[in-house]
């Protein structure tokens, strides 16, 4: 089945696993969860979350990054 | 006439003295009433530290308004936003379209109710009493 893929753990969008987690642009501490040091939006298929959560969540950072809430680009 | 949910966070240099960043802030609350807006809530986040440098400052003073209002509201709003020197960034983002501004402030008002509740605070029950716009719970510790 999953072979060739070496880690293959399939993983929930976790929105949908907690629907009490709510994505929100004025909650940073969230949102860095899902972007990488250089502060690009982590994708969907190493995040594992779903379509419709994801692209809440694009939103989301890009909202947060017009308030300075989150980097454009992070310089390691 | 149609009225819409909006809430805009908006930046002010760090060097503004307090006296200055609340008086922005009262024009602002004033423009809202003035153009058929009412606002549901209304938060100081303090001094923040921003992502980058804006302006040439590493930090601001972040405040955020939620309010109702016809869609002309947060255009003027903005226009006197972009006006204003002491800005450094603003956004405003609509939340929800075609709401009654009746219900949403009864909304906020069991929102800031039950939040004043969770605080300890014994004036929690009075939700719908003092309809007051924004005035945010007096903190029982004020030591400073």
């Amino acid at each position: 089945m999953s072979r060739n893929r070496r880690f293959s753990r399939r993983k929930v969008c976790r929105f949908c696993a907690d629907s009490s987690q709510v994505i929100d642009y004025k909650d940073p501490k969230l949102l860095r969860h899902f972007i990488t040091e250089r502060g690009k939006i982590v994708p969907r298929r190493i995040s594992g979350n779903c379509a419709r959560h994801q692209r809440e969540l694009a939103v989301a950072i890009k909202r947060a990054r017009q308030i300075a809430f989150l980097p454009f680009l992070a310089v390691e | 006439m149609i009225f819409h949910e909006y809430e805009t966070i908006y930046v002010t240099r760090p060097e503004l003295p307090e006296a200055e960043t609340k008086r922005l802030h009262d024009r602002f609350r004033a423009i809202i009433a003035e153009n058929h807006g009412t606002i549901l809530a209304d938060e100081d986040w303090g001094r923040r530290k921003l992502a980058y440098p804006i302006k040439k400052h590493h930090s601001g003073h972040y405040t955020y308004i939620n309010y109702v209002g016809p869609a002309d509201l947060p255009r003027e709003f903005e226009r006197v936003l972009r006006l204003e020197d002491n800005l450094i960034r603003f956004l405003t983002v609509r939340l929800a379209e075609h709401v009654d501004p009746e219900e949403r402030r009864a909304v906020a008002e069991e929102r800031k109710a039950r939040r004043a509740e969770a605080l300890g605070l014994g004036e929690g029950e009075t939700a719908g009493a003092a309809e007051g716009s924004g005035d945010k719970p007096a903190d029982a510790p004020s030591a400073n």
